[in-house]
Parts: structure tokens; sequence; C-alpha cells
């Protein structure tokens, strides 16, 4: 019933429901929550929240690097801890949320248990490294859990490996070139996450249809290929027509899906938000400004301004023929 | 599961005695744009500010050389832009965004000129800055620009605070507006268009308030030899009000929900929301965090929830990096919080499984 949300705060903004029943009203539309609503809410905020309290005071533990505490009561300690959240896991069942919570502590733990073993051995293992095998380590777990926001803490774990990786390899190869190819790994990764999660979605695994994971990813893709496409707008020895060629053909893409395949206001605000970034650089760029031409501003200026309302429009029409399709399918159910 | 068409809801509100007439036809606000277009408009918005200033700044240049100048502009920009976005309203796009785009321009210039003429006076500075964003934010009927000076206006107030001494009351104060607005349903709901936006520009506020809270007491040199209580007890002071808040609202929600103080729910949430308050003391921005999830959840509003969210991560990370206390005390709390808090679902669940009365079924 959220759908009619705006409705509902239209009829009470124009007086049209009762003032002093106005809460119940609310609840009763099912705009705020209900009793089993808030219980619900407490359920998974006390787990969730207390699970990732637990991992982080391991965490920070760890990191104290407590002098005092020998060796093998450290790895005792986090292999004890370790153990307990799988067995937990295993014995709840990665069906029921606790188990799934369990089974992300026991991901958790493992990177304390990494950290503890680059700290205690001096490996002279890079800091990119340890997500690298942090997440590896995970896999079977996270593919255990079945969890969407699993599968993105994995996929975050990937991508500060790879930011990681360039930091430490930016000295060999130059910054420039790096941060290039950093942007470029990011938004592979990124990019292929995101068709791999939308065909496992359309191929029916429904615990990974959550609609701001999905949105998560692209932003991240979409963030990253707009950077590099002004990178390439101003610096001379980018490889413009490939970015040019890649960009093009992101936002083809996000366009056919989030506009035809299935209606995703969140990536086409991205998308236009993107052009927008890409034209006020193109602009910026031809114009040479820097200068005092106060024309140029001007102009730039109102571009923005026109694209930004022109896509302000063309997101609220989308909108609009979605809610009606909406409706027209609803009825068509109920005839 | 039924879904329920429009006109049936409306039929079910009337049932319940909550409406009376027909159904209401179907108005254009109700497509009202979700919070990730209006972020799109909003930025877009302040890109082509900055443009609009560098224009003024190379057409005009006498403006930027003169802090009056800048500040007459500035008003004058903002108050054309002020007409322009009252008379359009949401459904001239066009009109809408350069509204937006020369009011923030023009809310820069005065910026510039304000904090220029009063120098040697910052706290002065800031309070009019302040009032001037307050009152942009109650006058013009615009839901972002209303939302967008919220948020300076907050950020200016948290400032001025700072730069007043008074350090430790900016985030308890719009902590408490913050709250004031989404508890009472008279506001944010039947009186939206007002409240909302600045409900959302609050919690924005808020969160840069806490930032500003850990930086050094010497950035704000409000001409203090030496750091007086307030300002080496900011934190303190901080999460025990905000932490005050905090359990007016939960309060607030309870009694919203039909649960007595009394009952063991009751003094379970109330035990909670002080224990929060205590944790925040060296868990700085624990509450503020809380606080803004409790209540985005509680008017059912999926933005706020997730802001709520946002923060409560951004909290953690934020943690971790503090200074104040050792990674082994920091350590120790969230242990015990995080103990308390299976604990407490814990006895959720037996509850709601022993089925007794006041309890529903998960």
């Amino acid at each position: 019933m959220n759908e009619y949300r705006n409705e509902v705060l239209d009829w009470a903004e124009q007086g049209r429901l009762r003032p002093a029943t106005l809460s119940q009203a609310l609840r009763a539309s099912g705009i705020t929550p209900s009793r089993a609503g808030w219980l619900r809410f407490f359920d998974l905020l006390t787990l969730w929240l207390g699970v990732v309290f637990c991992a982080a005071a391991v965490i920070f533990f760890f990191a104290y690097n407590w002098q005092a505490m020998g060796r093998y009561l450290r790895f005792g300690l986090v292999e004890l801890l370790l153990a307990g959240a799988v067995a937990a896991a295993l014995r709840i069942g990665s069906d029921r949320l606790a188990g799934k919570a369990a089974l992300l502590l026991a991901g958790m733990l493992t990177g304390a248990l990494l950290a503890l073993v680059g700290q205690t051995y001096q490996t002279g293992a890079d800091p990119w490294e340890l997500f690298a095998v942090w997440a590896l380590a995970i896999l079977p777990w996270v593919a255990l859990a079945r969890f969407a926001a699993y599968w993105l803490f994995w996929l975050g774990l990937l991508n500060l490996a790879a930011t990681l990786y360039y930091r430490t390899f930016g000295g060999l190869l130059g910054l420039v070139f790096t941060t290039e190819a950093m942007l470029w790994t990011l938004f592979a990764l990124n990019l292929a996450a995101l068709a791999a999660w939308e065909i496992a979605v359309a191929r029916g695994i429904a615990w990974l249809d959550e609609s701001w994971a999905v949105r998560v990813l692209s932003l991240a893709a979409g963030a990253m290929i707009t950077l590099l496409v002004i990178w390439a707008i101003f610096e001379r020895d980018a490889l413009r027509l490939i970015t040019a060629t890649v960009y093009l053909a992101w936002a083809a893409a996000i366009y056919a899906n989030y506009r035809h395949r299935r209606i995703d206001l969140f990536n086409l605000a991205g998308l236009v938000l993107s052009v927008i970034a890409v034209v006020t650089a193109l602009l910026v760029k031809a114009l040479s400004l820097g200068g005092s031409d106060a024309g140029s501003f001007l102009l730039v200026s109102m571009v923005i301004i026109g694209l930004s309302a022109a896509g302000g429009i063309w997101l609220r029409k989308i909108a609009q023929q979605a809610r009606a399709g909406q409706r027209d399918f609803a009825a068509e159910g109920q005839a | 599961m039924n879904t329920l068409s429009r006109s049936g809801l409306w039929q079910r509100l009337r049932d319940a005695g909550h409406a009376e007439g027909d159904v209401p036809p179907e108005s254009v606000a109700a497509t009202a744009a979700p919070w990730y277009v209006r972020t799109m408009l909003g930025f877009a918005g302040w890109l082509g500010a900055l443009f609009l200033l560098g224009f003024v700044g190379a057409a005009f240049s006498f403006v930027f050389k003169s802090p009056s100048a800048a500040l007459v502009a500035g008003i004058a920009c903002c108050a054309a832009a002020g007409t322009m976005l009252r008379a359009r309203g949401d459904g001239h796009a066009f009109g809408a965004q350069f509204g937006l785009a020369l009011s923030m321009a023009g809310q820069g210039m005065v910026v510039y000129g304000v904090m220029r003429l009063l120098d040697g006076q910052k706290t002065l500075a800031l309070f009019l800055l302040f009032a001037f964003e307050a009152v942009l934010a109650a006058v013009v009927a615009n839901f972002l620009h209303r939302l967008l000076c919220a948020w300076a206006a907050g950020i200016a107030l948290a400032f001025a605070l700072q730069a007043a001494g008074v350090h430790g009351l900016a985030p308890a104060i719009l902590a408490a507006m913050f709250a004031l607005v989404w508890t009472d349903a008279r506001r944010w709901a039947a009186a939206g268009s007002l409240w909302s936006p600045l409900g959302y520009g609050l919690a924005l506020a808020m969160l840069v308030a806490d930032s500003a809270l850990l930086t050094p007491v010497s950035f704000w040199g409000a001409g203090e030899s030496a750091p007086g209580w307030l300002a080496m007890h900011a934190r303190l002071v901080a999460a025990l009000l905000v932490g005050g808040v905090l359990v007016f609202t939960v309060l607030r929600l309870l009694s919203a929900a039909g649960v007595q103080a009394g009952s063991p729910q009751g003094i379970v949430a109330i035990a909670g929301a002080c224990l929060v308050a205590l944790a925040s003391i060296m868990a700085h921005g624990l509450d503020t965090a809380l606080l803004i999830l409790l209540l985005g959840f509680a008017v059912g509003n999926r933005a706020l929830t997730g802001l709520g969210i946002l923060a409560l991560l951004g909290f953690l990370c934020h943690f971790y990096y503090q200074l104040h206390a050792t990674l082994l005390e920091k350590s120790l709390l969230l242990a015990a919080s995080g103990m308390l808090l299976l604990a407490v679902r814990l006895w959720l669940l037996r509850r709601a499984a022993s089925g007794l009365p006041e309890g529903e079924t998960v």
C-alpha cells in the first residue's frame, strides 16, 4: 500500500483527513508501521546491529595490538570466535535470518584473523592482498548465506582490494596511468557484478531482488565511467575514442535496461546526472574556460539548468507512465 | 496479498471515520519526484550556480571586489529567485531550476559579503547567515529550495554556536527541531510541503554539526585563552542532550503506538534509549544516527531510513579513527553493546513466541 503514500499525504495536506485521527489514518493506510512492523524493525535492528558491533569489537580489539597478550592466546581467541560463529550458523541454518547473520559474523571475523596473521608474522604482504585473500576465503559463506547485503559487502572487499592494488603499484607505473587503470578496473568490476546480478534476478533468484543493492552497484559503475570520460576530456594522453565508445555503450545499456526492460528511475536519474557532468566538461574544454569570458560562464550555466530541467521533466513523464501502467495491470488483475 | 485500489483505500479510511466525502480526484502533486530525482536536480542546480557565480565574477567584477556590493547583489538575486520559485511552483521545470541556481548563487554572494564585512565578528556573521537562510527556507515555497536553505541554516547555526563558545549545543538543538518535525503527523503529513523539506534539511545539518563537533576548538578562535568547561566537554554535553531528545522521541513513539511507558516493552525501550545516550559519550554520533533511523522508519520514509543506516555505518568508520579513547576501550564498548542488542532480540522473540497479549507474532 506504500504506492499510495504520496496520495494519502496529499489528502492529509488538503485537509481531507480528520486531523484528530491523522496518526491512525496513516497507520491504517500502511504508511506508518503497525505493531507488527515495529516488531520486525526491532528484530532486524537488534540482530544486524548486534552482529556488526560484535564483529567490529573483535576487529578493533586486534587492531589495538595488545602486546601483553601472547601470540597463541590471540589466535586462539579469534579462531574460537570464528568456530563459534560457524557452528551457530550451521546449527541455526542458513535459511533463517539469524543463520545468515552468523555467517556474516564469520566472514568479518575471517578478516580479523587474516589481519592478525599479517600483523604477527610480518609477511610483507601488501594491504590489497589482505582484502583479496579475505574475499576469496569467505566466498563459500557468502554463497551459502544467500543474502544480498552480504554479496555487496563481498564486492566491497574486491573494490577495496583493487583500489589498494593500484595505490601500492602507483610508484612503479606513474600516478596518472594508475589512476586511470584503477578507474577502469573498478568500472569493469562493478559493471560485471551489476550484469551478473541482473541476470541472476531475471533467472528467478528472488533473494537478490533488492533494488537498493542493484542501485549501489550501478552508482559505482556509473561514477567510474563518468570520471573516466571527464578525465579523457581534459587529458591529452588519454584513450579518448575508446573511452567515448565505452561511455556511449554503457549509457545505451542503462537506458535500454532501466527504461524499457524494467523501469528504475534511480538509474535513469543517475544517467541524466552523468550526461550533465560530461556535457559540462565538454563545454568547459571547448570554451577554454579559465579566462574572464563572462558569456561562456553564462552559457554553461544555462546549458546545465536546461539539461537538468529537461531531465526532470523526462523522468517525471516516465514515472507517470509507470504508475498508469501499474494501475492498468492491477485493474486487469481484478477484472 | 490484496492490492487495494485508490478508491478502495479511500473507502477504508472513510469507514474507519478518518475521512468523509467522495474519492478525491487525482492530483498532479501525487507524482512528487522521488528523493534521487530531487538530488539530481539539486546537484545540477548547485553546479549551475557555480557557473552563474563565475559569470557574475567575470561580467561584474566589482561585485567581488566590494563585500557590500556582493551582499546587495546577493540579496537581489535571492529576491528575484524567490519570486520566480514562488510564482512557478513545481510545474515549470526550467524556471524552477533557474530560480534554484540563481538563489544558490545569490546565497553564495551573501555569505561572501557578510563574512567579509563582519570579518572580526564571526559569531555575529554566522548568526545573521542563520537568520537569512531560515527566512529563505520559511518564505520560498519550493521543496528543494526549502531543503537546501534549511540545511544551510542548520550548518550556520552549528558554526555560530561553536564560534560563540557554546560547544555541544548545536547537535542537540538541531536534533530537537528534527524530532519535533517528525514526531507530529500534523506537521510532516498535514503540512508536509513546509515541514518535510525542513525535516530533511535538519537531518543533513545534524550530521554536519556532529562532524563539526570533532574539529579542534582552536579552529573557532573565539578569543578564549584557555578552553572553557563546555569546550572540553563538548562531546559529553552533545551526547547527553541528543540522548535526551532520543528518550523524548521514544516516549512519543510509544504513546503513538499505544504502548504504556510502564509496560515491559516500554521500559526496555526507554532503558535502551538511555543506554544509547550514555554510550554516545564515547561513541560520538551514535545517538544522532539512531534518531534519524528510528524516526525515518516511524514515518515510513525510505530515504530517511536509508540516511539513518548510512549514518550508522559512517559512525562506525569514524569511531575507528577517533582518538579520544583507545581501541581497547572502544572494542569493549562495542562488544558490550553488541551482546546486549542480541540479548534484547532474544527477549523480543521469546515474548512474541509465548503469544503475550500486547505482542503480535512477527
